[in-house]
């Protein structure tokens, strides 16, 4: 579904030079699969999966992005979106002034109109989310509200799932997910996230730490370093992180370079 | 090209547009040989002036200057051919001059009413300034406003004043009116939604008088409607006179077609304890400006202002000026200007606040804001303070941003195309002034007709009668 072949991702600096992060990255999610990336601070998790979605900021220019065997490159945050690509934010952006579902229903009738299928109308809208955000255990409170605007970590996070959950994306990449959130709250983000387990999807977590691997059975496992997948894996390797911490395989991969 | 042989060029297209206008729309008055004389001399003379003091983007005082250049030649009309045209100036006049209070859903807060339904309270006048002449309330006190009012206009004392004179010179300069007017300890609880088309694509003038005596109340939406994408240039006065702890609410409308050219005037005079709030929303034209002028002329009278300009296109320039005048003590006013520029246009703004000696003020406020939306847009904001008295508080704040990035991408990352990201954020960015408009039905309705600048005006019936090529048809438009 997800396939990454020797991307490379740049940014700029503020001197105007460009500065590598990615640097070659391989990686294949196939459908059906729950993959997860991990890495120390500032490895280029972040800066993946917002060039992946067509962040403005960052600059693809080397390699290829294919989701389900379409190149992402070239194409606008809104088209990889139609597309099927759904970025969960790390920090979900606060907008005042445009109102949540509002928000929502415009995006749910752009996927719609961009696939030439019909829009529904807000009374039909409120029908498709409420059974998601019972489930994500959000009130009413929401609809009113404007996107991410004073909302807790825990609440922006769960926005986003929600937004995830009715956009029904082909390959959901979620950054960081996980932080910020309670024990409860994080139940309840992965219940959310496995609801949305199917054959047909493939989801791309980034996450620190393991303990969202405790409520979200990963299929592979993968160490960003440096810009760079160093190392793959099964359930166990979380747990092995977990033990060890990133400095052993960033001495194993100098090793390596040597 | 040099900018002067630009303006020239400017000039002689809307004179053109002009002549060919009037002679499409069968303008009565051009039957008159001394009124055809009259009209055309008059619209060249205040060409030739303002290209004489700089156009009007780039001289904005130059907007007043043709405009008086118009009345002041209004006024050469010799009276013996003034009843003439006066008696059948009056069916074009009538015509040509349409008040609406459209019907609708209702809410909580406002009642919109069908026109032919309306029950005004007694004595509450709403419609022509000629039909007002025939209502025995409204027209002694019109009269003396209207006087008042023209005098201001020209900045010369009016004599020898004739009732017919003054359908004269509103039809003379294909002026249609307006008069709202409310008697002493009057209450208009309803809104008032007044729709002012401009019928004619050409230089039209339009005069709207709203006078409030003491102690009346009135809500009002003033609505400015152009029928034609390619008018030439309309013109706005408005005079608003809000007698002693009389209260008005106005809302002002605009929400034209991106290829007019529109100047809005108001001049507001504020009695004691008397309070006027103005919420002005506009999507500007290729050249677009309003000034308002508003005079706090005795004490503790109140005055509150709230511009939101919202560009709807590329290459408009959009202009505010407001001046509040504090000449007496123990008054109060608050200006709130906001704009967002979403393509590549020019907002300006020049926002005065001016204290004269003895005026002790309590509060005057000036809080402007801006947000850039496009590489090539500009913003302009100019606020003064002009203070001649010790004893005040004074303040005033501005700023000009750019678009967030973030909120940009995060908008698109979830399918949203860039132009309805612009919109959903420019839209946003307008919230913080719609929060503060009183009636949030009004503000519902003014976000839609921003939204839809372009809008097929024959969307209610009852205008697209009015709306068709050739002459005008008769109506008694008096709702009184």
């Amino acid at each position: 579904m997800l396939q990454l072949q020797q991307v490379q991702v740049q940014t700029q600096v503020d001197s105007g030079a460009a500065k590598s992060i990615v640097k070659g990255l391989d990686l294949h999610v196939p459908a059906g699969q729950v993959h997860v990336i991990m890495g120390p601070n500032g490895s280029g998790k972040s800066t993946l999966s917002r060039a992946l979605a067509g962040d403005p900021s960052y600059d693809i220019h080397g390699g290829e992005a294919l989701l389900d065997g379409r190149s992402l490159l070239g194409l606008s945050p809104e088209q990889r979106s139609h597309a099927g690509l759904f970025l969960g934010f790390q920090y979900p952006t606060e907008i005042a002034g445009v109102n949540n579902i509002y928000f929502l229903r415009e995006a749910y009738n752009a996927q719609r109109r961009a696939r030439d299928e019909a829009e529904v109308d807000a009374v039909d809208f409120l029908k498709i989310i409420k059974p998601y955000m019972d489930l994500l255990q959000m009130d009413a409170r929401y609809k009113s509200r404007a996107v991410n605007a004073g909302f807790s970590g825990g609440e922006k996070k769960r926005n986003e799932i929600l937004q995830m959950l009715v956009l029904q994306p082909k390959c959901a990449i979620l950054d960081e997910t996980d932080s910020g959130l309670d024990i409860d709250a994080l139940q309840v983000i992965a219940t959310g996230v496995n609801q949305m387990r199917s054959p047909e999807r493939s989801i791309l977590l980034v996450t620190h730490y393991q303990r969202l691997l405790n409520y979200i059975q990963p299929d592979r496992i993968h160490v960003m370093l440096d810009g760079k997948i160093v190392k793959s894996g099964g359930a166990d390797l979380a747990l092995e992180l977990e033990a060890k911490g990133y400095a052993w395989l960033q001495s194993t991969d100098k090793k390596q370079e040597a | 090209m040099s900018q002067s042989a630009m303006d020239k060029n400017l000039c002689a297209h809307w004179q053109a547009q002009h002549q060919a206008a009037l002679q499409r729309v069968g303008n009565c008055l051009l039957e008159y040989p001394e009124a055809k004389v009259a009209i055309v001399g008059l619209m060249a003379r205040a060409y030739d002036r303002a290209l004489q003091l700089g156009m009007p983007h780039r001289r904005l005082d130059n907007w007043r200057y043709a405009a008086r250049a118009l009345q002041q030649a209004i006024g050469t009309i010799a009276d013996d051919s003034a009843t003439q045209i006066v008696s059948s100036a009056d069916n074009y006049f009538c015509a040509a001059r349409y008040v609406s209070v459209p019907s609708g859903a209702s809410s909580d807060k406002v009642s919109w009413m069908d026109a032919e339904a309306i029950d005004l309270p007694a004595g509450v006048q709403v419609g022509s300034l000629a039909s007002a002449l025939q209502n025995p309330v409204a027209a002694p006190a019109l009269i003396t406003h209207w006087q008042q009012a023209l005098e201001r206009l020209l900045e010369q004392p009016v004599h020898d004043y004739q009732q017919h004179t003054l359908a004269l010179m509103a039809a003379a300069s294909w002026v249609d009116s307006c008069v709202i007017y409310v008697p002493a300890a009057v209450h208009l609880d309803e809104l008032l939604h007044v729709q002012l088309n401009m019928l004619q694509p050409t230089l039209a003038a339009s005069l709207c008088f709203v006078i409030l005596e003491q102690q009346a109340k009135a809500h009002i939406l003033l609505e400015h409607r152009a029928p034609k994408p390619d008018s030439a240039l309309q013109v706005m006065w408005c005079d608003i006179a809000c007698a002693a702890e009389s209260t008005l609410v106005h809302y002002q409308l605009q929400a034209a077609d991106s290829s007019l050219q529109c100047a809005l005037w108001s001049q507001v005079q504020i009695a004691a304890q008397a309070s006027y709030d103005l919420f002005s929303a506009g999507a500007g034209a290729r050249l677009w400006r309003q000034e308002n002028i508003i005079c706090l002329s005795a004490p503790k009278g109140h005055a509150s202002t709230t511009h939101l300009l919202q560009s709807n296109a590329d290459r408009q320039f959009m202009e505010t000026r407001c001046q509040i005048h504090h000449q007496a003590p123990e008054c109060q006013s608050q200006q709130v200007w906001r704009a967002s520029v979403k393509h590549a246009s020019q907002v300006v703004q020049q926002g005065a606040v001016k204290i004269a000696p003895g005026a002790a003020t309590e509060e005057a406020t000036q809080d402007t804001a801006a947000v850039l939306m496009h590489p090539a847009a500009e913003v302009v904001t100019q606020p003064a303070l002009e203070i001649y008295h010790d004893s005040v508080q004074c303040a005033h704040g501005a700023t000009i941003g750019e678009l967030d990035p973030a909120a940009l991408f995060y908008l698109q990352s979830r399918g949203v195309t860039r132009g309805q990201a612009l919109q959903l954020l420019q839209t946003a960015f307008a919230q913080q002034a719609w929060q503060h408009w009183p009636h949030p039905a009004v503000a519902c309705y003014m976000q839609q007709r921003l939204q839809h600048s372009a809008v097929d005006l024959r969307e209610q019936a009852s205008i697209s009668d009015l709306l068709q090529e050739g002459p005008l048809k008769t109506q008694d438009v008096n709702h009184a």
